[in-house]
């Protein structure tokens, strides 16, 4: 009796590890990642001036543009440099103008892939009479996944050293690369893309 | 993986042999981490099983081997890391899976039949850490085996002539393999079977 609670107990005790396993991210906002650097020895205090450029850059060309999206991006971007303090220039005929230039950029990752599910594979018979050998069936069961990953750009470069005739960017003194798993949501995109760039710009205080 | 199965059936499959001469003991394992691995995640480890086989050498003697699983988990939201001019910030998810798989010897200083019966020994194996840090889609992953070592003190007190209460306290260090060494206490209640 007690050899059979005891086995009972050693087989039943794994399932309940496995329903007490702590969970992790369980929507696609605790996905959210934001990530910002600086040029520690720019001089963002003196000249609090940006221009920005009006296009959001999409680094897939082919992907479809979406103008809710970019509204959203450019919108946030002004609110938070306003509240800074910043003097946003709409156009700008001498990058001396102003003291950084500001551009926003977006890529959309695909993920696809097969996960198996592991199950009993087996042979099937053979011929009859006992000639040759059956088939094999695999033990596993593909189940085939996808999901895309949205990352937004936000880099604000040094407009002093900012030639328009030169190919080469000048120095970036500001970056902020914002990351996360995408809902079929635009309304929920958007959103998460207006926190993670007032997250960038939280996290930013030098601005 | 396949290495962890094949000892933990090969450890199991030794309880037919003890019969009437050992101890078969299943505890539910807490753990408090230490060291460098509380640095990373100094919760309380409230998940956790363990098994101890042990076969009287001696009338005071035991050899025999365990096998415990403990969870560490800590969830950081909104977390910020910052490294001279680079800043992160998101949602962390850190996870210490740890298998401490030992051979053990104990030495019983009272009789079978006292009431409380204190014992105290040591462990010998090895252990296998399972550590993962999730944030946003990406995870940082260490995984190896680790040469271990769990001294423990600990009593049995008897419910009947064959069941006793079971408590012990032991310390489990996972010796350094490529980046960190873990080291934590155990506390383990449960019973024994003679």
């Amino acid at each position: 009796m007690i050899k059979k609670f005891i086995w009972g107990a050693i087989l039943s005790l794994p399932i309940i590890m496995y329903s007490c396993y702590p969970k992790g991210a369980e929507t696609v906002s605790d996905t959210n990642l934001v990530f910002t650097a600086y040029d520690d020895e720019f001089d963002f205090a003196t000249d609090r001036s940006y221009y920005l450029y009006d296009t959001v850059i999409y680094i897939d060309s082919s992907a479809t543009r979406s103008a809710t999206i970019d509204n959203a991006i450019k919108n946030s971007i002004i609110s938070n440099f306003n509240s800074l303090g910043y003097t946003r220039k709409m156009s700008i005929d001498d990058p001396n103008e102003v003291n950084i230039v500001v551009m926003a950029a977006l890529i959309k990752n695909s993920i696809q892939g097969i996960s198996y599910y592991p199950g009993y594979g087996g042979w099937y018979g053979g011929y009859w009479g006992g000639w040759g050998y059956g088939g094999y069936y695999p033990g596993y069961y593909p189940i085939p996944y996808s999901y895309d990953i949205g990352t937004v750009f936000i880099d604000a470069f040094d407009s002093q050293n900012l030639d328009p005739g030169d190919a080469i960017l000048p120095p970036i003194v500001w970056s902020a690369a914002m990351n996360g798993l995408l809902s079929s949501s635009t309304l929920s995109n958007t959103s998460r893309i207006q926190t993670v760039i007032n997250q960038a710009f939280a996290q930013s205080p030098y601005l | 993986m396949k290495k962890l199965i094949f000892t933990t059936l090969l450890f199991l499959s030794s309880f037919g042999l003890m019969a009437q001469d050992g101890i078969f003991a299943m505890t539910y394992n807490m753990a408090l981490p230490t060291g460098s691995m509380a640095d990373y995640n100094s919760n309380y480890s409230w998940r956790g099983f363990g098994f101890e086989g042990r076969a009287f050498v001696t009338d005071n003697i035991t050899l025999g081997g365990s096998f415990s699983w403990n969870v560490f988990f800590k969830e950081e939201i909104n977390k910020s890391y910052v490294s001279d001019n680079v800043t992160v910030t998101g949602n962390f998810y850190k996870y210490i899976n740890a298998f401490p798989i030992n051979f053990t010897a104990h030495y019983y200083f009272s009789d079978y039949d006292a009431p409380v019966r204190f014992h105290a020994g040591l462990g010998v194996g090895t252990s296998k850490i399972n550590q993962e840090t999730d944030f946003g889609v990406w995870a940082i992953t260490h995984d190896y085996w680790h040469f271990n070592v769990s001294p423990d003190i600990g009593i049995l007190m008897p419910m009947n002539y064959k069941t006793n209460l079971f408590i012990s306290m032991r310390y489990n260090y996972a010796f350094k393999n490529k980046d960190m060494d873990y080291g934590y206490f155990g506390f383990n209640v449960g019973l024994a079977w003679y």
